[in-house]
């Protein structure tokens, strides 16, 4: 009997609904890492708002990982993505800094290269061993491409010029800084590279290394500071140690300017030698001697000094270390980063240093204050792809941070000959004094009266339906010194320049701060003033929704 | 476009404009004169009714419904299709709202102004005593925003649309009224953050007298 052909047609729906069933689902598309051209808040927002995230900003784009969905949403906003790589299990990311045409000798399998700006490559692998084929000396960052990072604030804008108000300079003249300069030892720096570069090899995982960072914590723990060693994990199956310090603030000792130096090495044979005079014996002798010096000082903020283990595994170290401070909401105010300070080579002394768009105020501040101390020239910087050292680990999270580092090619860079011998002593004294001037006013010795705590700051917007004005309520602790008042200033970048709002000290203990730009981020500060006239430190920093 | 100032020109220039074109348009009949026993072609007109704005925002800050008020120059092209043109005014005061609020009770008073010049045309669906149309149009509005005894400001002029629909009512060989509904959309362009993008337009629904002129 011939089969109908309605119940031919049933049947041949019955198979395929049967087969659209049984057959495997997609599999779940995986995430893309692209770059994204230009740095502008607008490429930000077109990069979040289509699904993705920025896990690195650099001079001249962005670096994204998002979903392949992401690709036409990005272009439809007119910022132009370009696929880079799509990341598979087992595969690991470095941005690689190789001033080498190419960071590796000849092609090798597992290990993929793109430049992606002039002296810095984006390299991809699936190799744990791929560092002993890459031809020296590089500097590597380890991406995290599964992490969400703050990214940064947005530009500050001009100062308004509004008349009847009062430049204020960030910076304020603060007596005992020259004298705490003027601690700085030739002789404790030298012994402290010894030491250090007696350990043979510092290269992170190895034994020496950890009894370098055990000779570290020692040594905090002799000048009297609470300190502690932080273990980490890095690259699945390695561990080792940061080492911190901490001196506490006397008035608010929950912001703290941040010293940080790296105390592993690398070199050409680096597990038998890689004693890392210049790189970094040096900076971590000058975070020891900046310990040495401000062990018994007061000052109102906290001053951490922080020796990370893992930098030149791909700032391993300072990357837990950030990450952690800022899950933890730490107030960092500032981190000053020291890497390589013993080497001016031929060149005219000059010391760099180098920050990305939300830290050049400190890099200013770090210029400012710094100069009058020492021979030194001071070069600025302002760079997001120098993400090289420790700093860049702070700039992803959104912390102001900044490098001080030689400006000049040391040779002996990364070789089992980067010994004490090559080092000049005297500059790298100035390194550090420059830098422990710059800790102790950004920390801020004691001041009488007491700079006022407890500043919080709430701010709204007042609408029409085309314009719009922020009110910024601002209110603090009352002091318990006997006072004549307080003043108020504000500024439109992150630690001044202030401008002083008060015509004169007013005893009230909060302020209101009316009509100003919605879309301008605004930062306030007040300080007491005794009934003699004198006037304290500034408060802890406020920005105008610290506390909505 | 939309700039933010600080004089108080508007709405000088707007009014001039319109002024000039009522008077040019009150010169045209003149030479269109119709044949005696025809129905006017020419008529002018006043409108006056409640409008709602269509954002919430404008809403809150400025409440609702708000009374515009316009005059018209009508020109009837045939039995079906009438030609007209118009302003409209509506000025409203209201307080500004807070869109983060941590210290309620800060408001600021406010004056908006709006003058639009409209050009619409209706089409009549009857020719007896009473007749619903159906209408069009475009406008251009110049408005200004502004915060009482505060420097700012907000001025600008936008090109919208409108479309209506309603009837008339024949009172007599030269008296007209008309009751209408209308939306209107009105891109202001960018706005404060109360909306991303400003739209002064809404929902009206206007009752009107017009007088044929010759």
């Amino acid at each position: 009997m011939p089969v109908p052909k309605k119940v031919k047609i049933c049947f041949l729906a019955v198979f395929i609904l049967n087969v659209m069933m049984v057959a495997p689902a997609a599999p779940a598309q995986r995430p893309l890492l692209l770059t994204v051209a230009g740095t502008a808040p607008e490429a930000r927002q077109a990069v979040a708002a289509a699904g993705g995230v920025v896990v690195q900003e650099l001079r001249t784009c962005l670096l994204v990982t998002a979903p392949p969905a992401a690709l036409s949403r990005l272009r439809s906003t007119g910022v132009r993505p370009e696929v880079i790589a799509a990341p598979a299990a087992g595969e690991s990311f470095f941005l690689l800094h190789t001033e080498l045409s190419s960071p590796l000798p000849v092609p090798q399998a597992g290990i993929r290269c793109r430049q992606l700006e002039e002296g810095l490559w984006l390299l991809q692998t699936t190799d744990v061993a791929f560092r002993s084929r890459l031809t020296q000396p590089y500097r590597l960052k380890a991406l995290q491409l599964g992490e969400t990072f703050p990214g940064p604030l947005d530009p500050a804008a001009s100062p308004p010029t509004a008349s009847g108000e009062t430049a204020i300079a960030g910076t304020r003249p603060v007596e005992a800084i020259p004298e705490l300069v003027a601690q700085v030892s030739a002789e404790q720096l030298r012994a402290d590279i010894l030491a250090l570069q007696d350990f043979k090899t510092r290269f992170a995982s190895t034994p020496q290394c950890e009894a370098a960072g055990e000779f570290i914590l020692e040594r905090f723990r002799q000048l009297g500071l609470d300190a502690l060693a932080e273990p980490f994990t890095f690259e699945a199956r390695y561990q080792s140690r940061n080492i911190l310090a901490v001196i506490p603030g006397s008035v608010a000792p929950e912001r703290m300017v941040l010293a940080c130096a790296h105390y592993d090495s690398t070199s050409n044979n680096r597990l038998v030698s890689a004693p890392g005079a210049d790189d970094n014996a040096s900076g971590t002798a000058a975070v020891l001697e900046l310990a040495r010096i401000l062990a018994g000082e007061r000052f109102d903020f906290s001053i951490g000094l922080l020796c990370v283990s893992a930098e030149e595994w791909g700032l391993y170290g300072s990357a837990y270390y950030a990450r952690r401070a800022r899950q933890q909401g730490a107030g960092i105010v500032a981190v000053i980063n020291l890497d390589m300070v013993g080497y001016p080579g031929d060149k005219q002394r000059v010391l760099d240093v180098i920050g990305d768009r939300q830290s050049e105020w400190l890099a200013d501040r770090f210029i400012a204050v710094a100069q009058p101390f020492i021979g030194l020239s001071l070069f600025k910087v302002i760079n997001p792809s120098l993400t090289w050292s420790d700093h860049s680990s702070f700039w992803d999270q959104n912390y102001a941070a900044l490098c001080g580092i030689e400006d000049s090619d040391n040779p002996y860079y990364h070789q089992t000959s980067d010994t004490l011998e090559t080092l000049d002593m005297e500059f790298a004294v100035e390194a550090v004094k420059a830098s422990l001037a710059v800790i102790a006013d950004l920390a801020q010795p004691l001041s009488t009266p007491a700079a006022p705590t407890g500043l919080r700051a709430r701010s709204q917007v007042s609408a029409a339906l085309f314009t719009s004005r922020k009110s910024v309520y601002l209110e603090w602790d009352a002091g318990r010194a006997a006072l004549a008042g307080y003043q108020v200033y504000r500024a439109v970048r992150s630690h001044g320049p202030y401008q002083r709002l008060t015509t004169q000290a007013s005893a009230l203990t909060s302020f209101i701060d009316l009509l100003l730009l919605p879309d301008q981020a605004y930062y306030y500060v007040v300080s007491a003033v005794d009934e003699q006239g004198r006037e304290s430190n500034f408060s802890a920093e406020v920005r105008d929704d610290e506390n909505n | 476009m939309m700039r933010i100032i600080s004089c108080r020109k508007f709405p000088a220039t707007a009014l001039l404009l319109v002024l000039g074109f009522l008077l040019g348009a009150s010169l045209l009949p003149a030479a269109t004169a119709p044949a005696p026993g025809a129905e006017r072609r020419w008529s002018i007109g006043i409108a006056a009714g409640g409008f709602y704005p269509v954002q919430g925002a404008f809403r809150s800050i400025y409440g609702q419904p708000l009374w515009p008020l316009e005059l018209q120059l009508g020109w009837a092209l045939n039995d079906k299709l009438s030609l007209w043109a118009g302003a409209r005014y509506l000025q409203a005061s209201g307080s500004t709202i807070l869109l983060q609020s941590v210290q309620p009770g800060e408001t600021y008073v406010l004056r908006l102004q709006v003058l639009a010049l409209r050009l619409g045309l209706n089409y009549w669906l009857g020719q007896g005593r009473i007749a619903p149309f159906l209408g069009a149009g475009i406008q251009h509005a110049f408005f200004r925003e502004a915060w009482r005894d505060l420097p700012i400001e907000a001025q600008g002029q936008k090109t919208g649309f409108f479309a209506q629909a309603g009837g008339r009512w024949r009172l007599g060989r030269s008296l007209v009224a008309l009751l209408q509904m209308e939306y209107s959309h009105l891109p202001g362009g960018k706005g404060s953050g109360a909306e991303e993008t400003v739209d002064l337009g809404g929902l009206g629904l206007t009752l009107g007298i017009r007088a044929g002129l010759l």
